[in-house]
């Protein structure tokens, strides 16, 4: 069933709990990208349709220089289209302004990219705290400690005081996600989030991703790895800016 | 604390460099606002408030002895505001170092209590009892004497008095500041004592309104003169002055005008300092602000924090510079008002002023703000993918542009020269601000020696009329002959010429003040002067009743020009002379005029004598002047000749350099603010260009470049920086010098300078390059250097 809501209302996360599984969340519509380079114009998208569901685990393959961190740009509103539609829920996200894409993004939406991306010079604790803090969604104590319970989530309390440098790869990888959640965000995309580290650490993270879609939330998951992208619920293969393998195309729910 | 702000903190704190690097910036320039205003706050008023409070002398008349009755008679004048009588008296005191000098004494019946030209304590007592000597402040200093010592006084029979110094008052109203006479105060008592009469020769009048209106103190004074004169008092020489604004006042004005220009100057450098260092920043940001974006913050939020680290460092740079600003200024004032004789109020009682803080609360904030936003909107429109994948738009441009493709072309440079080049012309816009700071900074700082120059230069010329090397005045006419005889009896006298010296006054046309003129009469043929003519010529042997006049009398009368035929009372007979030339003086304001002696000793009836002579000596330096002058003057005194006085030709040429010297000492502060800000500017943005290469200086090492390379590729980068610089500020210190000298002579000489050229100014700054370039590459390049190659790969 579909829930209406006003274009200033999609600027608001939906709780994740209360997650509809049986409409597409997610919907890009003939989306398409070219890129202008040096030697000519690039299609790095070719008219990609897709339909993601709450609560569902997307891991996305393919080839270096396919396209797939093309795609989750889209997704995330990072990368403009050329043409067609990115819906998230009610949000037409192509039409949204720079501005009002970042305010979108920051409630909406959890980032992870392969290199970490922390501020440098905060604490995982406030870089955690910042995205509450540039939507203005939680007064500054509750923000400190909801940043605390996601960094003991992640099982990095004991650093919540340091700074990204003090400490490994895979640590500062679980405060990247602490901080994408910090909004409580109904989706989160990761560009290849374990590229990094070692299989010990990647799967640690990949269970936490588990647990997370428990809850109902939506992860798009962009792996080199074979195995992690296996134990994904909805996968696809991109080669050069074209879908060519897809576990659920338009119309099959992975709920269903 | 919300994270935004702990950011803001981080930044500031964990970047220290940079940010003393900006908070140096800020505070230049705001300093300079702060000294420069709070000297134009406190001195003018000060100068001028001591100088009305004082109530200085309208009309000065020397006249016959008079009493009382006069005095209240002349009071009663419409007009008068107050009439006072004076006795001056001129006796010979024996200076601390030994030598003799002359001493106008000056009193009357309540001395230190009176109320024209009021004096102002500084220490001892304000009112002298008999036999004690009160002493102006600036004759202490000539003298050589402190409150307390007993001073021993020659008088005419050759009769020695001494007295002690009580008291040591300030004169506010002794306008003629380069030609300082010691002057002391004493009772009516004293004169008689001293064997004067004690009566008044001289009557002082304040007029009771318009005290800057010199035609109403004229009609004043011409009622005081007719009263004296129905008294049945000759007068013997009237002397007006205006007294609304201390004479100096126009001077000061000028110097400080000249100071604010160099303090705008250092603002504006210091602007784009700020900007260099501030762009560096955002551009360093880049990433965290494509991260912040990432994470949610609008452009807006962006913008605020670092409009918030501007106001952070603004806020550090105020809390230094406001308090710096009123201390500079404060004793720049004070510098200055020694040297035109104004008393300050003390530090304590010249506190914060509130609109030098406004002032530097303004500049401290518009400049950063100003320059800062927009690298500020630049770096927070920066799109999330742009900031996150490495800006592909810029860096594309920036590979593109025609000085990398020149570059490319030119073949003749090798290996790390091309590297350096290219790497200095990198940051466009950040080379062209710190050359522009360079080049301007390093032309004022070379234009500071040549004005010196300049200004010395002046001096020069100006001492060209005071040419000999001792002066030689008695109190009575002797015959020239005589004088010459007993003068070349002393080894080390070359020559001696008799002057003519006396008063007359020049009737202007269609003015009722005559202008009083001081009129000098060399031997036509002297070798003791050489004038600098504006107009016309210099007076000849033959010449009848012919006057050179100095540039003041240009003030006096616009239109004069060789050729005029103008009056002239001499010696009370009133006839025409002819103005042969115009020649350039000191830019006092008083009417010099030069004929020869042999006209003018015929007009005042003292043919073949004369009582002031001028002696050219064997050697010109000043310790022979002074040595051979006390010769003289005991040689003559021996022979029983009245000397008034014997003085080395050399003190006049000190006392001016000395007060050129005081403005240049203001020159050269003002330039070294410049050179600190064109350094803080060439080693910011070599060590910005350091920091944003840390990651290529890696990859460098990475692939096997040694640690010299970087640290060679670093110091040519420098070096080129430096050279390109300095030929810059070399070109641009011509047209500053030119400006500078001109606005200062002009000021105070009346006259605009001739260009001079000194190489000082370009050895110092070329050896400061030097050693600023070498420091302000060697230091980051050694650091990133050091740097192992996994934390420059880190590098952020
Ligand atoms: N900023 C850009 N400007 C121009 N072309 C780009 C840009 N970013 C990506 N491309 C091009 O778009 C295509 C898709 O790139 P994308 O980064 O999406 O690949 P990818 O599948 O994520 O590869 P990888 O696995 O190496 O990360 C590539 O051909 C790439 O060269
Ligand atoms: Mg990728």
């Amino acid at each position: 069933m579909f829930k209406f809501r006003s274009n200033a209302a999609a600027l608001q996360s939906s709780s994740a709990v209360t997650a509809d599984r049986n409409t597409p969340f997610i919907r890009l519509r003939d989306v398409r990208k070219v890129r202008q380079t040096a030697v000519g114009d690039l299609v790095t998208l070719k008219d990609i349709n897709l339909d993601f569901y709450r609560g569902t685990f997307v891991g996305i393959v393919g080839k270096s220089g396919a396209g797939k961190s093309t795609l989750i740009n889209v997704l995330s509103g990072v990368t403009d289209v050329t043409s067609g539609e990115v819906w998230l829920g009610e949000t037409a996200v192509h039409k949204l302004s720079e501005s009002n894409r970042a305010l979108w993004r920051g409630t909406n939406l959890g980032v992870v990219y392969q290199s970490f991306q922390l501020l440098p010079n905060l604490t995982l604790l406030e870089n955690v705290m910042l995205p509450m803090d540039f939507c203005g969604r939680f007064k500054p104590k509750e923000s400190r400690e909801k940043a605390m319970h996601l960094l003991d989530q992640v099982e990095i309390a004991d650093h919540a005081h340091k700074i990204p440098s003090r400490i490994s790869g895979g640590q500062q990888q679980r405060a990247a996600i602490a901080r994408a959640l910090a909004n409580d965000p109904p989706v989160l995309v990761a560009d290849e989030p374990t590229g990094n580290l070692d299989s010990v650490t990647a799967e640690t993270i990949f269970e936490l991703f588990h647990k997370l879609i428990d809850d109902g939330r939506t992860i798009i998951m962009v792996t080199h790895d074979r195995h992690l992208a296996e134990r994904t619920q909805h996968r696809l293969r991109i080669s050069d800016g074209a879908i060519t393998e897809n576990s659920h195309p338009i119309g099959h729910n992975p709920h269903a | 604390m919300r994270p935004r702000y702990r950011k803001v903190i981080a930044d500031l704190w964990d970047n220290k460099a940079r940010t003393a690097l900006v908070v140096a910036s800020i505070t230049i320039g705001v300093f300079a606002v702060g000294m420069i205003s709070t000297a134009y706050l406190v001195l003018p008023e000060a100068m001028n408030r001591g100088f009305v409070a004082a109530s200085p002398v309208n009309i000065k008349v020397a006249t016959m002895p008079f009493g009382d009755d006069l005095i209240k008679s002349v009071s009663r004048i419409p007009g008068v505001g107050a009439a006072e009588g004076r006795q001056t008296v001129e006796v010979r005191i024996t200076k601390a170092d030994g030598s003799l000098e002359n001493i106008e004494l000056i009193a009357t019946k309540d001395t230190g209590m009176h109320e024209i030209n009021i004096n102002n304590l500084i220490e001892g007592k304000q009112v002298p009892d008999d036999n004690e000597l009160l002493m102006w402040r600036d004759g202490m200093q000539t003298l050589g004497f402190s409150l307390g010592d007993i001073v021993t006084l020659e008088l005419e029979d050759g009769t020695i008095r001494k007295m002690p110094i009580v008291g040591v008052v300030d004169d506010l109203t002794h306008d003629n500041a380069t030609m300082r006479q010691p002057r002391g105060y004493i009772t009516l008592d004293t004169v008689e004592w001293l064997q004067f009469e004690p009566i008044y020769n001289n009557m002082w009048v304040t007029v009771d309104r318009d005290t800057d209106d010199g035609n109403y103190i004229a009609s004043v004074s011409a009622e005081v003169q007719s009263k004296i004169e129905n008294s049945g008092r000759p007068v013997f020489f009237v002397r007006e002055f205006t007294s609304a604004v201390h004479p100096m006042a126009s001077i000061a004005q000028a110097v400080l005008g000249i100071l604010s220009i160099l303090g705008l100057l250092i603002v504006f450098l210091s602007g784009s300092l700020i900007a260099n260092t501030l762009n560096s920043l955002i551009t360093q940001h880049t990433r965290q602000i494509g991260v912040m974006k990432l994470i949610g913050a609008r452009t807006q939020q962006i913008t605020a924090i670092y409009l918030i680290e501007i106001l952070a460092f603004s806020a550090m740079a105020l809390a230094i510079s406001i308090p710096l600003g009123a201390i500079a200024g404060y004793e720049l004032s004070k510098v200055l008002s020694t040297e035109i004789n104004v008393i300050l109020p003390d530090r304590g009682a010249v506190p914060l002023m509130p609109l030098v803080v406004a002032l530097q609360v303004f500049v401290g904030l518009a400049v950063p703000l100003g320059v800062g936003i927009f690298p500020i909107r630049r770096g927070a429109g920066i799109t999330v993918e742009d900031a996150v994948t490495g800006g592909g738009k810029a860096a594309n441009k920036e590979s593109k542009s025609w000085f990398d493709r020149t570059m490319e072309k030119i073949k003749a440079f090798q290996g790390p020269m091309v590297i350096a080049l290219r790497n200095t012309f990198r940051a466009k816009g950040r080379l062209a601000l710190t050359l522009f700071t360079l080049a301007l900074g390093g032309g004022i700082f070379i234009a500071v020696f040549n004005v010196r120059i300049a200004l010395h230069g002046k001096v020069d010329e100006i001492t060209g009329y005071f040419a000999a090397d001792v002066n030689l005045d008695f109190d009575r006419n002797y015959r020239t002959e005589e004088i010459e005889q007993f003068a070349k009896q002393i080894p080390g006298v070359d020559y001696i010429e008799g002057w003519s010296i006396t008063l007359g006054d020049i009737h202007v046309e269609g003015q009722q003040a005559t202008k009083e003129v001081i009129m000098f009469a060399p031997p036509a043929d002297s070798r003791l002067i050489e004038p600098v003519l504006i107009a016309g010529r210099w007076v000849r042997p033959g010449d009848q009743r012919a006057i050179a006049l100095n540039e003041a009398y240009l003030s006096v009368n616009p239109d004069a020009k060789p050729g005029d035929q103008i009056q002239i009372s001499v010696n009370g007979k009133e006839k025409t002379w002819t103005i042969v030339g115009i020649y350039q003086f000191t830019g006092l304001p008083e009417v010099f005029g030069y004929t020869t002696y042999e006209t003018l000793s015929s007009e005042i009836n003292s043919k073949f004598h004369a009582s002031s002579y001028r002696i050219a000596t064997q050697d010109h330096s000043l310790a022979f002047q002074q040595d051979l002058s006390a010769q003289i003057d005991a040689h003559f005194q021996k022979n029983g000749f009245l000397v008034k006085e014997a003085q080395a030709g050399g003190e006049f040429r000190e006392t001016m350099t000395e007060q050129m010297d005081t403005i240049i000492w203001l020159l050269l502060v003002m330039a070294l603010l410049t050179a600190v800000v064109g350094s803080i500017g060439l080693a910011g943005t070599l060590s910005m260009n350091i920091l944003e290469r840390t990651r290529e200086i890696g990859v460098l090492r990475a692939i096997g470049g040694y640690n010299s390379i970087v640290v060679r590729l670093v110091m040519i980068e420098g070096l080129i920086i430096g050279l390109i610089s300095f030929l810059l500020a070399a070109a641009v210190s011509f047209p500053i010098s030119t400006v500078l000298s001109n606005v200062i002579t002009i000021a105070i000489f009346k006259s605009p300078a001739d260009f001079t050229l000194s190489p000082n100014g370009f050895l110092i700054w070329s050896l400061l390059v030097a050693i600023l370039t070498t420091v302000a590459s060697l230091v980051p390049a050694r650091n990133a250097a050091q740097l192992t190659i996994r934390e420059v790969l880190s590098y952020e």
